[in-house]
């Protein structure tokens, strides 16, 4: 239950005008004193604890943002752009960006969904994202997106990039066409498995992701095989060999876990 | 020691690529030989500014500045100048205003306008000695910062200084300071950004390498003033000498105590570190500079956290880049109120800018915020070379904007660049002139931003090659209008969306130039055609892509070069049917464009053009058969070249053309405009009646004063070429005395009426060629002396310059900035009454407008005075048919079908246009005839065949070898101005066979990716090497 | 490293860099033509600089020109100063050379025994 305190002098407990408060505590939990900031999303008005990100306090109030790299558990970075919403006119990524007293946030209007979907757009057409031959088709964040966003066409022609599979790790094998580059396989191996054998090379378009320094997976010697980069890879692109089509389906939510559990010790 | 004379040779980058150190080594050798070594000291400097001029040697007491210094002009040099004290005149700069040599270099118009802050020791001091920093002034601010300032006071002084940072975004620098400052932490770190990207900025690696001390000096204070220790100088690879140049000079620092362990005998330390980068462009941004300062990937980070309170290795960090630094000790030394008494507005102090692209002098030049683009690019960059006109300044590098001509009186501030859709960035200016394609310049940009993307954001990375693709496209005739469209949402995007300034930035290229030249994009995507002739997928070859007839010129000039002359003329005959009047009169833009410029000069086209039509009227060569008569008729009003060329191009599609001409004699404005000495009358009749005998009726002295009647008689279709023959008037008074007469009324008296009444006296007014006309006519009918008054610059004549030097070796007098105010005279003409002018403010043209100066009025003596300052079109005709008509008689037409408002009634040439030239009228002419075909039913398009490349039976490699111009002969002066008898001659047949041969074949240069100019170009400078 | 250290260096460097400064009381011109140098005009210039440098003078430049066209007087020496007549002396030696630094350029006295004319600048 949320208890609400103003502590702007002007009333008790029972002053919850929560427009005339300057600041507000919430009592709940053992009814430690933490100061609250009141933002407003989508024209609701949200208690919001100090620290977190937009999308946190949004996703805690139920409110939908779409995400590609944003994963729970691991650094935040803003590289996809598609958890953009409206801040005074300005678009930030709601992953990296901290909510602060008297914000006003807007995540479902027009010019957000019309980027959000260009973006989708140029993601769908810089790889090769077929759905039907992918082992994970029906399990695929960027699929669920295409759905979500109402993307049914790509206006931009297809780059149909050509890059080798690389299968030469004994378990799993990465197929770069199906990758958007959200580092979140580099960054769960160097934050959360300690490896740090994922990195990216080149730039630009060329931009890939890499294992240790550019050798077939195989024979990247910093590998512990662990796995973690396959559950948390939110495409087809890496995935456990032997699966097929449709066949694949990942468990990211495995990271948040863990690291929660750590962090209990 | 102290000698007599220093001489400073500049050992920037520039100068020492034109090879400044050979120089100083010969002057150390000259010196030896002359016994002067111990008179005269040579120093090594940073740049001096004007690096095209390079290498430069300035020398003092006198400041004498000598460029372009070869190694073998040194001992003239020395024994001329450092022995005898006579100054080496042909190695001075001129001035383009004054067309003189100017000695001192202070004097020099480059150096007048600016004001030297951040460039004060750069050119003036030996970078490498620590000494001659102090000496300047050096350390003093620093001293003055540790020992008499607090950190607060320190800051409090940047932030009243008003200066910004000059890194690109303009963030005020005592600001930023003070939000490091008021970071708890006891370990801070300084930054100064040194990786200078933008293509064409230059000025970080110029100050680092011309007075790195100032900035190291400029670190420390920021230092003292935020709480840092350490500082870190993140510079690029692509730049030794700078690092070479830093590295030295922090050692010398170090050695006398400057950096280091209590600095001034305070309680301050500090010491500075270089890191250099890899050259990553996306590592000029702050964040993923400090990543790669930590040996991390250069990438990027979402801000906040800012690097003021988390930077490198999370401790609050001060990031600023090398120019705010340079500025730094001026502000402390001098103080706030000093530097804040310069420039304007929010901007405050200097900036410096490398001024490059089409502008004459190119290099750094420092100037107060405030100063004009104008001031900018005439004043200081001596403006647009080769006689070529302005067209915009592109400023910012590729996360700028283009700014067009009409913005030249904007003061350059942060805010008014932005509003104009460009900003002020790291200081890159590109001057660029007509010859330049926006859409192939924004594509330029892109392909830049593009393969520098880190690759880390999908807008950014996965966006900009879509956009390059779609630029591609444009270029080569592929794009769509919803490509426009798609490309305009993908950069407003990028813009809004991408995470770092790279991508927020990179469409600005696209988006300026939407703003101020959509209608070349569009012409790319509706008219495949690029107006700029450099898009090489467009068009057959520069000149022909700038003719406005587009004649296929490569085509025929190569005919004439193998001696096949009536094939030219039968190829020059399908796109324009007068090449005796054009091989005379033409403006001739293909030879602005000839890509043999770049060896030597033009192909003679125009004179190649004379020639060949010479020799088909001595041959009597006739034109194309007219098409099969397909019964319907087309009435033309008016004979001049657009009427012509419509009736022309009609009747080869089978038309019944019918001219209309209110005159007694056929030819327009050719016949009753130009006169005989420029064009003779049987050159004129000639390829009148060679039209008519392909089919087309001239009917004589037939005024229509009624399009609906036309119609009503059975025409079709009507083509109203009516020209613009009405003369401006100039207020010169209520009643005009006898003896002032327009242009056009005289010109006309002598070619139709015969007249040739003419004063002693006679005073022309106006700058195009119709007063050039009128003053040459003029002196041919007996006028004893001559003048035109033209009330702006004689460089912003309209005339063409060959033109107005022929006029003057004929003895006609100039006097320009001279505005006609009123006549003197009772009944007759007694004199002009002038008013001097000055420059004024730049004008949308580019030009500068003349305003009145405080010189007094002048009368010119004049029995006559000719009012040749304009021509407009009276529109009455198609006004009287319904047709919205404009200020000046002007109609709208579309610019491909020539139609107007109302079905079936077309017009062209001068009377949708205003004045213009005789080959723009073909075109227009021949446009009209295409979409009245269409418009009848036909299916309008007239050059489906495919062009066929000629091939030529000669050594062609033995012509790209420098060879001068062709000039045929001219009527001496003394004769020719007693007639109308024609003042150019012709080739000779060999001459114009050897004159043809130097066509360097554009048309067969182009390739799948459309490098036309660019290997042509290559041809030319490798010939040029050779 | 001390401020008054600082300004030491500054003070010795400033005199090397004077020439560049353009902040000139004196301008000392020395004709060297060929008739100037066959008369002396090197020596003469060396004397000047050398008693520039010894007495400290930072706002006097020597400087060279040309041919003056009276072979006979050589060497010519011209001294300028702002806002005065320009003295002209002829047949000058290294000995009188230091004399006019002295006596004209440091106090302001024409050594008249040697002045071939004086020139209003005005009239130039």
């Amino acid at each position: 239950m949320l208890r609400v305190v103003c502590v702007s002098g002007r009333g008790g407990e029972d002053a919850v005008g929560l427009g005339e408060c300057p600041v507000v505590r919430d009592l709940a939990d053992g009814g430690d004193l933490v100061d609250k900031l009141r933002v407003k999303i989508d024209g609701r008005t949200i208690l919001a604890a100090p620290g977190k990100t937009i999308l946190e306090v949004a996703e805690e109030n139920g409110i939908h943002i779409p995400t590609l790299c944003h994963l729970d558990g691991l650094r935040d970075v803003g590289a996809c752009r598609l958890c953009i919403v409206d801040l005074y006119g300005q678009l930030v990524t709601s992953c990296t960006t901290k909510v602060a007293d008297g914000m006003e946030i807007g995540t479902q209007t027009e010019t957000v969904r019309a980027y959000r979907r260009t973006i989708l757009e140029l993601l769908f057409a810089e790889g090769n994202h077929v759905c039907s031959f992918c082992v994970s088709n029906g399990g695929c964040e960027l699929q669920d997106l295409a759905c979500e966003l109402g993307m049914h066409s790509v206006r931009v022609p297809y780059t149909y990039r050509r890059e080798r599979v690389d299968a030469t790790h004994p378990r799993f094998l990465i197929d770069r066409d199906r990758c958007v580059l959200c580092g979140r396989c580099v960054r769960v191996c160097q934050e959360v498995e300690g490896a740090h054998t994922w990195g990216f090379a080149e730039r630009g378009v060329t931009a890939r992701v890499i294992t240790d320094l550019a050798v077939p997976w195989g024979t990247a010697e910093s590998c512990t095989s662990c796995g973690k980069c396959v559950e948390v890879c939110p495409t087809g692109a890496i995935a456990r060999k032997g699966a097929s089509n449709a066949e694949m389906r990942k468990h990211p939510e495995l990271v948040a876990e863990l690291t929660e559990r750590r962090a209990r010790g | 020691m102290a000698g007599r004379l220093d001489v400073l040779v500049c050992s920037g980058g520039a100068c020492m690529s034109s090879h400044s150190l050979e120089v100083k080594e010969e002057l150390v050798r000259q010196l030896e030989a002359q016994r002067l070594a111990d008179e005269v000291r040579i120093v090594e400097t940073g740049c001096m500014g004007p690096c095209q001029y390079g290498p430069l040697v300035l020398v003092y007491p006198e400041g004498v500045l000598y460029k372009n210094v070869a190694v073998s002009d040194v001992a003239e040099m020395v024994a001329e100048h450092f022995l005898k004290g006579r100054v080496v005149e042909r190695l001075l700069f001129r001035s383009e205003t004054a067309d003189q040599i100017v000695r001192e270099h202070r004097s020099i118009p480059f150096f007048e306008k600016q004001m030297k802050i951040v460039l004060a020791n750069c050119g003036a001091i030996n970078p490498e000695s620590v000494e001659e920093y102090i000496g300047a002034g050096g350390y003093e601010a620093l001293g003055k910062a540790v020992t008499t300032m607090t950190p607060e006071g320190v800051v409090a002084e940047m932030k009243a200084s008003g200066l910004r940072g000059r890194g690109g975004a303009g963030f005020p620098t005592g600001t930023k300071w003070d939000f490091v400052r008021r970071e708890a932490s006891p370990k801070k770190v300084v930054v100064c950004n040194a990786d200078e990207g933008d293509p064409g900025a230059f000025m970080d690696r110029a100050v680092l390498e011309g007075d790195p001390h100032t900035v190291i000096e400029g670190m420390a204070i920021a230092a003292y003033a935020v709480g840092a220790q350490r500082g870190y100088v993140y510079v690029r690879a692509e730049y030794p000498l700078a690092i070479k140049r830093l590295r030295s000079a922090l050692e010398a620092a170090r050695k006398l105590g400057l950096l280091g362990d209590r600095i001034f005998d305070t309680a301050f330390s500090f010491d500075i570190e270089i890191r250099v980068g890899a050259g990553a462009f996306v590592c000029g941004e702050e964040t993923a500079l400090l990543a790669s300062l930590e040996g991390r990937r250069g990438v990027p980070h979402p801000r906040p956290p800012y690097p003021s309170t988390s930077g490198m290795w999370q401790l609050p960090t001060l990031l600023n880049n090398v120019e705010t630094y340079a500025n730094v000790r001026h502000i402390i030394a001098r103080g706030s109120a000093w530097f804040a008494s310069i420039g304007t507005g929010e901007s405050k102090g200097t900036k410096v800018f490398a001024l490059s692209g089409n502008v004459r002098n190119t290099g750094l030049v420092e100037v107060p915020m405030g100063t004009t683009l104008g001031e900018l690019v005439y004043d200081i960059g001596g403006g647009v070379p080769n006689g070529k006109t302005l067209k915009a300044i592109q400023t910012g590098g590729p996360s700028g904007g283009c700014i067009p001509v009409q913005y030249l009186n904007t003061p350059i501030s942060y805010e008014t660049l932005k509003e104009l859709g460009a900003i002020v960035g790291s200081g890159g200016v590109i001057v660029l002139d007509e010859d330049t394609c926006m859409v192939n310049l924004a594509r330029y940009f892109v392909e830049f931003t593009a393969s520098e993307s880190c690759g880390q954001c999908v807008p950014c990375r996965s966006g900009l090659v879509r956009m390059l693709d779609i630029l591609d496209r444009i270029t080569r005739g592929e794009g769509s209008m919803e490509d426009l469209a798609l490309l305009e949402e993908l950069a407003h995007t990028i813009k809004r969306s991408s995470l770092c300034g790279l991508g927020q930035t990179a469409p600005n290229p696209v988006l300026s130039t939407l703003k101020y030249f959509r209608g070349e994009y569009e012409a790319h995507i509706r008219h495949k055609t690029c107006p700029a002739a450099v898009c090489a997928a467009l068009f057959v070859a520069p000149c022909e892509a700038s003719c406005p007839a587009h004649v296929d010129v490569p085509a025929y000039v190569t005919h004439l070069s193998n001696g096949d002359f009536a094939k030219a003329f039968d190829v020059h005959m399908k796109t324009n049917p007068l090449p005796g009047i054009c091989g005379r009169v033409c403006y001739a833009f293909c030879e602005t464009k000839c890509q043999r410029a770049q060896i030597e000069e033009s192909v003679a086209i125009r004179d190649l053009k004379r020639f060949m039509a010479d020799y088909a009227m001595e041959h009597q060569l006739a034109g194309p058969k007219p098409g099969a008569r397909n019964g319907k008729r087309v009435a033309v009003v008016g004979s001049g070249p657009a009427g012509l060329s419509c009736g022309y191009f009609l009747a080869q599609r089978g038309y019944e053309a019918v001219l209309f001409e209110a005159l007694p004699i056929a030819g327009g404005t050719m016949a009753t405009g130009i006169p005989a000495y420029r064009l003779p009358r049987d050159i004129l009749e000639a390829d009148i009646d060679r039209i008519v005998k392909t089919g087309v009726r001239i009917e004589l002295l037939s005024p229509v004063e009624d399009l609906g009647r036309l119609f009503a008689d059975g025409y079709e279709a009507v083509f109203v070429a009516t020209g613009a023959m009405k003369g401006q008037t100039v207020a010169l008074g209520e009643t005009l005395p006898r003896g002032v007469v327009t242009g056009v009324e005289f010109l006309k008296g002598i070619h139709v009426d015969g007249a040739s009444e003419v004063g002693d006296e006679v005073v022309v007014i106006g700058g195009g060629n119709s007063a050039i006309d009128s003053a040459r006519a003029a002196l041919r009918l007996g006028a004893k002396r001559v003048t035109i008054a033209y009330r702006r610059a004689k460089a912003d004549m309209p005339a063409s310059p060959e033109e107005v030097a022929e006029a003057m070796e004929e003895g006609v007098e100039i006097l320009d900035m001279t505005s006609p105010v009123g006549v003197v005279g009772g009944e007759r003409v007694e004199g002009l009454r002038c008013a001097s002018m000055a420059a004024g403010p730049f004008d949308a043209s580019g030009r500068r407008r003349p305003v009145p100066s405080d010189r007094p009025e002048i009368v010119l003596p004049a029995s006559m005075v000719i009012v040749a300052a304009g021509q407009e079109a009276t529109g009455e005709l198609l006004r009287g048919a319904g047709i919205e008509v404009a200020k000046g008689g002007l109609v709208a037409v579309d610019p491909v079908t020539m139609g107007t408002s109302r079905p079936g009634i077309f017009a062209g040439g001068d009377a949708t246009s205003g004045p213009a030239t005789v080959v723009e009228a073909i075109g227009a002419g021949r446009r009209a005839a295409i979409a009245i075909d269409r418009f009848l039913g036909g299916p309008g398009a007239f050059e489906p065949e495919e062009r066929a490349e000629v091939a030529t039976d000669y050594d062609e490699d033995a012509y790209t070898q420098e060879q001068a111009r062709a000039v045929p002969p001219m009527a001496e002066v003394r004769t020719r101005i007693r007639s109308f008898a024609e003042v150019r001659g012709r080739f000779a047949k060999e001459q114009a066979i050897e004159e043809a041969r130097r066509c360097l074949h554009c048309d067969r240069q182009q390739t799948e990716d459309g490098a036309c100019c660019e290997s042509s170009a290559s041809l030319a400078a490798e010939a040029k090497t050779r | 490293m001390k401020l008054e250290e600082l300004r030491k260096i500054r003070e010795r460097v400033q005199n090397d860099l004077r020439l560049r400064g353009g902040a000139t009381r004196v301008k000392i011109v020395v004709g060297m033509g060929t008739s100037g140098i066959a008369a002396g005009a090197r020596e003469v210039l060396s004397a000047f600089l050398d008693e520039i440098e010894k007495r400290k003078l930072t706002d006097v430049i020597v400087t060279q020109s040309g041919e003056k066209g009276l072979a006979s007087k050589e060497p010519i020496v011209e001294v300028i100063e702002r806002d005065r007549p320009k003295v002209v002396y002829g047949g000058m030696t290294a000995e009188k050379a230091r004399r006019v630094v002295v006596e004209h350029v440091i106090h302001g006295t024409v050594v008249e025994g040697d002045v071939l004319a004086i020139v209003d600048a005005e009239k130039e």
